[in-house]
């Protein structure tokens, strides 16, 4: 990309923003994201989210979240060609305050459409040897005259033999001369504007041999403008949303049921291999060093001491609701009273406990007020202090 | 050549509408202690059971990598479980090519499907189709078989009569079996009277839903008398898949399943199929199917369903003596329970379903919408 | 014990993995690598016995989809398999096919791993194979910071978390050569401090420059029979051997007693059957199940049977680097593609390639005569596969 045609396509980014909102996008969310980006062409901006709207402002406003990157990546991340999460991966792109904020951002706006550069009639005529259709042009000798008119017009002659194309400046002997205004002539390039519609509606105009003119559609590759955005822009291919669920009604079975509604009663069960004599929590129906049935239920804790405690700052989405958790949470392996080596309880630890958590700490579980035969009886496990 | 590989052992539990007192690891275990008991098999290193292989899907279990569910039972902690996420019957097929392979010599098959826990049997059948075209037409199994019991029935002239005889009989049969405790008799005029689910399949023509699991232990020739007196060789195996789309096939012709069945009869030597089966165990999911699987498998003449359900067919060349999955028996593990079923005939071990003398049988399972993909094994007792 | 028939890898094809493949479906992206691996052996579909098929349903909410997937498979008219075991899924694909060819039943098998992730939720679908009763509700998908700490503990914070990138930024100089990977970052080895610092935490000290991609992506491999592969293909990768090691539902290895691994415990199996005493002699190099470079480092020690601090020499070294001494994922390993259902598969399908001389730019400098791939996943299970340059005695 060069610098002349990225000049101005940032601020145009950030200037078409509030045009650009998806209202289910930013709904429920208040925040202001502010942008650092760096290099020509670049400056600071805050994007305030707030009642469904979107206020953008030329400078660092209190933001809750800021993002540092080059313009030239910037705008990449914006048209597509460069993936935000590689680009953040990477460091190319560097954030700073509340990152969850981000993952809402990519659905605030409707994809950003680059302005087109400025489409010459000189250019099309330009490009027309490059873009010579060998087949089209296969056995054909003739030369058509184009009389461009308007401020941007002027006059060329497409002359084909050979199987080659010279195209030169004026009018020399034409077999076939078409007049037409420069505007209607880039329409027609670009397909906007059909070549028989406007011959039809007189917008265009011909003398000489008419014929030669129905092949000439042939005689080039479509014309690409010179465009600060993609080539060609593809086909929008459909992607299809749906949330796809089956209700379930999982059975307990005579082994997980026992320790659920144990939990009804505050009491955490395990049951013991009859050969190695392994505790099991949750209890199982078959130990599977030994694959025999136990059927042996020992009662353990409640109280113990943290085993592994692993800190999760990523918010995993609950499978069945969508809902994230708040973070960070602390998803702890306990060693019951009564229990050793690996028959840890897997659970939680009380948030507001997690920068004590430590192995060997002593805890107790926090029950429910109501109790429903669920894993989720115990709240959480907390640290018993001295 | 590649060893022989033998059925040494069968087991299931009872195929009930909803076993709601036992998650799926408590009806395989009940399978698997059997097939212990029956055997005397471990999980040895040296000599035990060298791979698991378990059969689930993890849609119906709602659960995703649904065999780790199972994989303590299986002898899968330092061990070698594997799953077959297709027809059941497709663990046989596996089992052995892995036996066959020299890599193991005995593989327990364990398979287990409950039916009863989600809402319902269609939405997971629905989720089949592509989410483009045929889930937004409605598309599930059962819709699926309505239109080739359509194309079946308008090709073989198979009626309303038919479908019902068809029934009744399957019922009696299930009715005769411990496995199907559920399972009740009807008449003639309570099918012809049920309602319809999709136009000619009535409610009483489709198999009942059902909670349950089956397993077997096989093992390689030399190692076959270790675990039983009575094994049965798996003499062929045969699948075949057909077209996806509906309207890319020809509903009535059976495609996949003659290529199924011919692999299988190519494998086992079979020449001559219609004489070679004592008995048969069909996945009929609907009572369409019965005559149109046997027309398939090349066991009865080509259009001449409807004239071998007149004759009772199913009786002279004892086709589905368990009741077939019409007893009830769920769509995952319909086609392994039917191995199961002529294994155990073949063994002598069938009980109040017991035929005589019976030496050579053939299985079969089936999946995916109107029968997309068959498979057939041939079976044989020394 | 004694394989009936030799079997060789004789054909890859492989997708573009991306986090965005919206331009094709399912069947359409499958069909991409199944055309891939058979004009890489020479092969049409009439060739073609078996097509096994392999995935994790709940990813994409399809139910047996190898149904509608028939539609790119190519499995019209053929015998088909369809076997899962979630992470381990395309590993065990291999072994399918590998007994499918060396018992008869099949000259030649198409084997199709292949995930869709972008169409369904990663973590969600992960957490969803844990105990509904139970760890569904508590489990965080894939990802723990357990590794992480223990490393830490054992060789101090800073050697531990250096390590960790140096094995992070070796893998995206591989990615870096290989075209066909999601994530190719282009990054240094004097970014090493910045990223550990600044990467964003994830769950302890896994942070995300340390974790694996989700990609959409599909992986096809061709196996056939000894008479068949050496029709086929100037140099097949055989395999040697296979093993399969799950471990119990519950992990049971969060407490305090010393821990097995089913990577070491499988690795000293499968060594030991085929005579291996020194696997980073006797071996060229590994295709490691990786799925953050926190478990790819500590995993080098289980699989290597390595003792001490070996292991974190190896990645000081440069020794795991593509023109090292044991070349690690000159592929850039699962950090930088992670289509699940096929991921394991990929690892097979990358070492076979090393073999069979056919990695192109990420192709390993000196002959690969003994490869080495492993596949992970479920509740930390194993599979092994080895592969030969030189025909396997049968």
């Amino acid at each position: 990309m060069t610098e002349k045609t990225t000049a101005g396509l940032v601020a145009d980014i950030f200037a078409t923003m509030e045009s650009r909102v998806i209202p289910e996008g930013v709904d429920g969310i208040t925040a202001n994201y502010g942008y650092i980006i760096t290099g020509p062409g670049g400056g600071q901006w805050t994007v305030c989210v707030a009642d469904g709207r979107v206020t953008v402002v030329e400078d660092l406003v209190t933001p809750d979240v800021t993002t540092t990157c080059a313009n030239d990546d910037w705008i990449a991340i914006t048209l597509g060609k460069l993936d935000g999460m590689t680009a953040f991966s990477s460091g190319k792109l560097k954030v700073t305050g509340d990152m969850g904020l981000l993952v809402a951002a990519a659905g605030f706006f409707e994809k950003y459409q680059p302005p087109l550069a400025e489409i010459t009639v000189a250019d099309i005529f330009a490009t027309m040897e490059s873009r010579v259709n060998p087949d089209g042009v296969q056995g054909i000798t003739a030369n058509c005259g184009y009389r461009i008119t308007g401020d941007n017009g002027g006059e060329w002659t497409v002359c084909v033999a050979d199987g080659k194309v010279t195209v030169l400046a004026g009018i020399k002997d034409p077999d076939v001369t078409t007049t037409c205004a420069d505007t209607d002539w880039i329409a027609i390039t670009l397909g906007k504007l059909d070549g028989m519609t406007a011959f039809s509606s007189g917008k265009l105009k011909v003398t000489g041999n008419l014929d030669i003119l129905s092949t000439a559609a042939r005689f080039f590759k479509k014309y690409s403008p010179p465009s600060a955005g993609p080539e060609e822009a593809p086909e929008e291919l459909i992607v299809l949303k749906q949330v796809l669920s089956i209700p379930q009604t999982f059975a307990t079975g005579p082994v997980m049921g026992h320790f659920l509604n144990a939990l009804k009663e505050k009491r955490i069960l395990a049951n013991q291999c009859p050969e190695c004599q392994r505790l099991q929590i949750p209890p199982r129906e078959v130990c599977a060093e030994c694959v025999v049935r136990c059927k042996e239920f020992v009662q353990i804790g409640p109280e113990g001491i943290i085993s592994t405690p692993d800190v999760a700052y990523y918010a995993s989405p609950d499978p069945l609701t969508g809902e994230t958790r708040e973070t960070p949470y602390c998803s702890c392996h306990f060693l019951l009273d009564g229990c050793k080596d690996h028959e840890t309880m897997w659970h939680e630890l009380k948030a507001s406990d997690i920068p004590r958590a430590e192995r060997g700490v002593r805890v107790r579980p926090v029950w429910n007020d109501t109790l429903t035969g669920s894993v989720t009886d115990i709240k959480y496990f907390e640290i018993i202090d001295d | 050549m590649a060893r022989k590989v033998g059925i040494c052992a069968v087991a299931q539990t009872t195929f009930q509408r909803n076993k709601w007192d036992q998650r799926f690891q408590n009806m395989g275990l009940e399978v698997l202690e059997s097939l212990r008991e029956q055997t005397g098999v471990d999980f040895s290193e040296k000599k035990g059971i060298g791979m698991s292989i378990s059969c689930s899907d993890d849609v119906f279990d709602a659960r995703t990598i649904s065999d780790n569910g199972l994989t303590d039972l299986l002898g899968g902690h330092f061990g070698c479980e594997e799953k077959v996420a297709q027809e059941g019957i497709q663990a046989l097929y596996y089992g052995l090519a892995a036996i066959q392979s020299g890599h193991v010599d005995v593989v327990l098959l364990l398979g287990h499907c409950k039916e009863s826990q989600g809402q319902s049997r269609n939405m997971v059948g629905h989720l089949a189709f592509d989410p483009f075209y045929t889930r937004p037409v409605g598309l599930d199994y059962c819709v699926s078989a309505g239109l080739q019991a359509q194309a079946y029935g308008k090709r073989s002239g198979i009626t309303d009569e038919h479908l019902a005889r068809i029934v009744v009989r399957a019922r009696e049969k299930a009715a005769k079996n411990p496995h199907q405790p559920d399972t009740e008799r009807v008449t003639m005029e309570e099918v012809l009277a049920s309602k319809f689910l999709a136009d000619p399949i009535r409610e009483l023509h489709a198999y009942p839903v059902s909670d349950g699991s089956v397993g077997m232990i096989l093992a390689a020739e030399e190692r076959v008398h270790e675990f039983t007196d009575t094994p049965v060789w798996i003499t062929g195996v045969g699948n075949s898949m057909d077209n996806f789309f509906l309207g890319d096939r020809d509903l009535a012709a059976n495609t996949a399943l003659k290529a199924a069945a011919k692999r299988a009869y190519d494998r086992a030597g079979i020449i001559d199929p219609q004489s070679a089966f004592d008995l048969v165990e069909l996945s009929d999911q609907y009572a369409y199917q019965l005559p149109m699987w046997m027309e398939g498998l090349g066991l009865c003449n080509e259009a001449g369903g409807a004239k071998w359900v007149e004759e009772q067919g199913f009786d002279t060349d004892q086709v589905n003596l368990s009741g077939g999955m019409l007893g009830g028996n769920p769509l995952l593990l319909g086609g392994f329970v039917r191995a199961a079923e002529a294994a155990l005939q073949l063994k002598g071990e069938a009980g109040t379903r017991q035929v005589d003398k019976a030496k050579t049988a053939l299985a079969h399972g089936v999946m995916g919408p109107a029968g997309q993909f068959h498979s057939v094994v041939t079976l044989e007792r020394d | 014990m004694k394989k009936n028939r030799n079997v060789g890898v004789i054909g890859v094809g492989q997708s573009v993995f991306s986090s965005h493949r919206e331009e094709v479906n399912q069947p359409e992206m499958i069909h991409e690598a199944v055309l891939e691996a058979l004009d890489q052996a020479g092969m049409t579909m009439d060739d073609i016995g078996c097509v096994l098929h392999g995935n994790m349903e709940l990813f994409e909410m399809v139910h047996q989809p190898d149904l509608w997937h028939t539609l790119g498979t190519g499995a019209f008219g053929k015998e088909t398999l369809r076997v899962t075991t979630g992470g381990t899924t395309g590993a065990t694909l291999v072994c399918a096919a590998d007994a499918l060819v060396a018992s008869g039943l099949h000259d030649v098998v198409m084997a199709i791993g292949f995930e869709k992730l972008q169409e369904g939720h990663t973590t969600g679908g992960i957490t969803n194979m844990a105990d509904p009763l139970w760890t569904r509700k508590l489990q965080t998908g894939a990802l723990t910071g357990m590794t992480a700490t223990q490393l830490m503990e054992e060789f101090g914070e800073e050697r531990a978390k250096r390590a960790s990138m140096l094995y992070r930024i070796t893998m995206d100089h591989h990615a870096m050569k290989n075209k066909k990977a999601h994530r190719r970052l282009g990054l240094e080895f004097d970014q090493a401090e910045d990223l550990a610092k600044n990467s964003p935490p994830l769950v302890g000290e896994l942070r995300m420059i340390h974790m694996c991609s989700q990609s959409d992506g599909t992986c096809v491999m061709i196996f056939a029979s000894e008479e068949k592969a050496r029709q086929h293909c100037k140099q097949p990768a055989w395999i040697k051997d296979h093993i399969t090691v799950h471990r119990e539902e519950n992990f049971a290895v969060f407490g305090d007693a010393p821990v097995v691994t089913t990577h070491r415990y499988a690795a000293e199996k499968l060594f030991e059957r085929n005579n291996i005493t020194d696997p980073r002699k006797e071996i060229d190099m590994m295709e490691m199940y990786d799925p953050s470079s926190w478990w790819g480092l500590d995993w080098l020690r289980e699989f290597l049977l390595l003792e001490g601090d070996e292991h974190l020499e190896m990645v000081e070294n440069g020794e795991i680097a593509m023109d090292g001494a044991f070349p690690i994922n000159p592929s850039g390993g699962v950090i930088a593609s992670n289509p699940i259902g096929a991921t394991a598969m990929v690892r097979v399908a990358e070492a076979a390639m090393q073999i069979m001389g056919t990695a192109g730019d990420h192709q390993v400098p000196r002959q690969v005569n003994t490869a080495l791939a492993s596949g992970f996943g479920g509740t930390m299970w194993t599979v092994l596969t080895l592969l030969t340059r030189d025909l396997p005695g049968v």
